[in-house]
């Protein structure tokens, strides 16, 4: 029994008791170890495990912000955005597919050599782009080729609707739409608005399957506009290219500014460039020469040191100057007159535009006085306009120490300003003694103004200016018939490395109308005329006269300057 | 069942009530937002339909152009000074 038993009790016992105990150990421990896989994955590493996820189907895509609008004072566009798609490809994708390289490349009109071998040298990337900014028909064309690894977006592209009338003043962008010249730099960051993000999904294939949450909401950028008025603006570039031909001039510039707020109305500039066409772009072209460049103002600068000489008492206004012979000795420096003027009181002198009455007048004013007169009108100083790349010219950071720079800066040599700092300083005297900034944007309320001159002096200074235009005035082609104009004319020689040029001159003309109540103010400058004639007067003068009459009739400013014959009959019919 | 059973079996019915609901509203916020997508996405064409044409529309008013068109077509020109009468309200 016992030794049966003991025979048989393996038997009975089964296995052995360390093999049940192992299996169940095994098996209890495998749940534990998912348990703690489990644990770690879902606990511990969650993070990092979801972040690995999302990053394979969950993008962050940047949302465009819509680029603002350029426009005139009139709400009329001067720079739009407007949609255009761009095309890119997977390079390793689409030279999977020979043929759709094939169809890609001749819609793109490039060789399907030449794509081939642009693409294999990109091969690692995953993103290159064919072309940007296609032309509609070729987007759709790209579209229904369906080619693998071929993608098109959206994108803005900026079109410039007033073209080479304005170029330099609106400027341009580049070809992601951020500004790099003009308004289009000056205003950059008003007009781009803020770029917003959204999360989608996206399948294996980089489509977009859905947006799953906007991060954060694009903000468009602002409309802008300028002060400029697009119709005197087109009218002020047709009448300086028209001078610049018939001229034969290298370069021209005009500035239109309303004399009340100091708003730039026109801004143009010769040579220009098409904006849409960039490529044959030529550094001077791209030059806003009616704020960057600064030029000798010449004879533009004396009716303000007649008001320096005036307004520290230093002259008074009836004193006759002797300017024969039409030479003048300072030092060792003769000054010149174009003529023998004769005995001219201080209208004569602006009238005349004699150097040698400017010299006397600026001898008997007093250095410092002379010096701060001419500086409270702007010289040397920003005209604080807004646009971008604009000079303040040179001035004479004292006041001038011997005659000789004393006589030569009363008739405009050893300083230089641009057309648009001598157009706000005309403005100041326009406007009755007050200066006031230049701006390039609309203004809703003329912007606060400084006091530099007696309002009745100012008065005085604008009926001299009227002489320069009368009959035997340098500037009287400069007239608009029914108009009271007041100007100045200028020519300089130009000052050229190591002298001045005998045979090169910057003709000018500066003037305000009407000159009874000035509304609008214009610089002319025309750089290099190469004709039989080359004054300020011949050259610059028509153009304003040209400007000004059509501008005076578009903003519908009555003439104050009617003879008795074409005097206003005075409407009876009708009449309440 | 024991008062803490309930309890259980109640809060295991709405740990699976919240559950779907909250995929319920993950669901409805996608679709909400893929339509916000479609109006967004329907305003930028609006917008560059309206861009277009105001391009469009500077491109016919040209001053060049009309000007050219004024003078040539339709035969018009500036009035003389002599030819303008001025009337002065009285």
């Amino acid at each position: 029994m016992v030794s049966r038993n003991a025979r048989r009790k393996p038997m009975l016992e089964g296995p052995p008791r360390w093999r049940f105990i192992s299996v169940l150990a095994v098996l209890l421990l495998a749940p534990v170890a998912i348990l703690l896989r489990a644990l770690d994955l879902q606990v511990i590493d969650s993070e990092h495990l979801r972040s690995e996820a999302q990053a394979r189907h969950l993008h962050t895509v940047e949302m465009q912000a819509h680029r603002g609008v350029i426009t005139d004072r009139h709400g009329e566009p001067l720079a739009v955005s407007s949609p255009v798609q761009s095309a890119w490809a997977h390079p390793a994708k689409l030279l999977g597919d020979e043929a759709a390289l094939k169809a890609v490349a001749s819609a793109l009109e490039r060789s399907a050599q030449g794509l081939r071998s642009y693409l294999q040298a990109r091969r690692d990337r995953e993103f290159v782009y064919l072309e940007r900014h296609l032309a509609p028909a070729t987007a759709d064309r790209l579209a229904r080729l369906e080619a693998p690894g071929l993608h098109l977006q959206q994108e803005s592209q900026r079109f410039y609707p007033a073209g080479k009338v304005a170029a330099q003043v609106v400027g341009f962008t580049d070809i992601d739409g951020r500004g790099l010249a003009g308004a289009e730099l000056a205003f950059d960051e008003a007009l781009s608005g803020r770029d917003g993000a959204k999360r989608v999904i996206r399948d294996r294939h980089g489509r977009t399957v859905e947006g799953v949450g906007l991060l954060r909401e694009p903000q468009p950028g602002e409309d802008v506009a300028l002060a400029l008025d697009r119709h005197i603006q087109y009218i002020a570039y047709r009448e300086l290219k028209r001078a610049v031909a018939s001229h034969d001039a290298a370069a021209a510039s005009a500035v239109v500014l309303d004399a009340t707020t100091g708003e730039v109305l026109a801004m143009a500039n010769q040579p220009s460039f098409n904006p849409h066409r960039r490529s044959e772009l030529e550094a001077e072209e791209l030059r806003n020469r009616a704020a960057a460049w600064t030029q000798e103002p010449g004879s533009l600068i004396k009716p303000f040191t007649v008001a320096a000489a005036l307004s520290s008492a230093a002259i008074r206004e009836d004193r006759v100057l002797e300017t024969s012979p039409g030479t003048f000795q300072v030092g060792d420096h003769t000054v010149r007159d174009i003529a023998d003027h004769g005995s001219l009181d201080v209208a004569g002198v602006i009238k005349e535009s004699s150097n040698v009455g400017a010299a006397k007048i600026a001898l008997a004013t007093e250095p410092r006085a002379l010096w701060e007169g001419l500086q409270a009108f702007g010289f040397g100083a920003p005209t604080r306009s807004g646009l971008a790349g604009e000079s303040s010219g040179i001035f004479l950071p004292a006041p001038p120490r011997g005659d000789v720079q004393r006589a030569t800066l009363s008739y405009g040599y050893g300083v230089t300003a641009t057309p648009l700092q001598l157009a706000r300083a005309y403005a100041a005297l326009a406007q009755g003694g007050v200066i006031r900034p230049a701006s390039i944007r609309a203004l809703e309320a003329p912007p606060e103004g400084r006091r530099i001159l007696d309002a009745e002096l100012a008065r005085r200074l604008r009926r001299m200016l009227e002489g320069v235009v009368a009959p035997g005035g340098t500037g009287t082609q400069a007239a608009i018939p029914g108009y009271r104009v007041a100007g100045k004319t200028g020519t300089v020689h130009k000052s050229r490395p190591g002298g001045y040029a005998e045979d090169d001159y910057i003709a000018s003309f500066v003037g305000f109308v009407p000159a009874s109540d000035p509304r609008l103010v214009m610089a002319v400058t025309i750089d290099e005329p190469r004709g039989e004639e080359h004054y300020g007067g011949q050259v610059a003068a028509p153009v304003f006269s040209r400007v000004m009459s059509e501008a005076l009739r578009i903003l519908n400013i009555p003439p104050d300057g009617l003879s008795p014959r074409d005097a206003p009959a005075v409407a009876e019919e009708g009449a309440s | 069942m024991s008062r803490l059973g309930w309890l259980a079996g109640g809060v295991a019915a709405a740990v699976t009530a919240s559950a779907l609901a909250l995929v319920a509203v993950q669901h409805e916020y996608r679709a909400t937002f893929a339509t916000m997508q479609q109006e967004l996405e329907r305003r930028d064409r609006l917008r560059g339909e309206w861009r277009k044409l105001q391009l469009e529309q500077s491109a016919l008013a040209k001053h060049g152009r009309v000007e050219r068109l004024a003078r040539e077509e339709l035969g018009m020109e500036l009035p003389e000074r002599s030819e303008i009468v001025i009337l002065e309200r009285p």
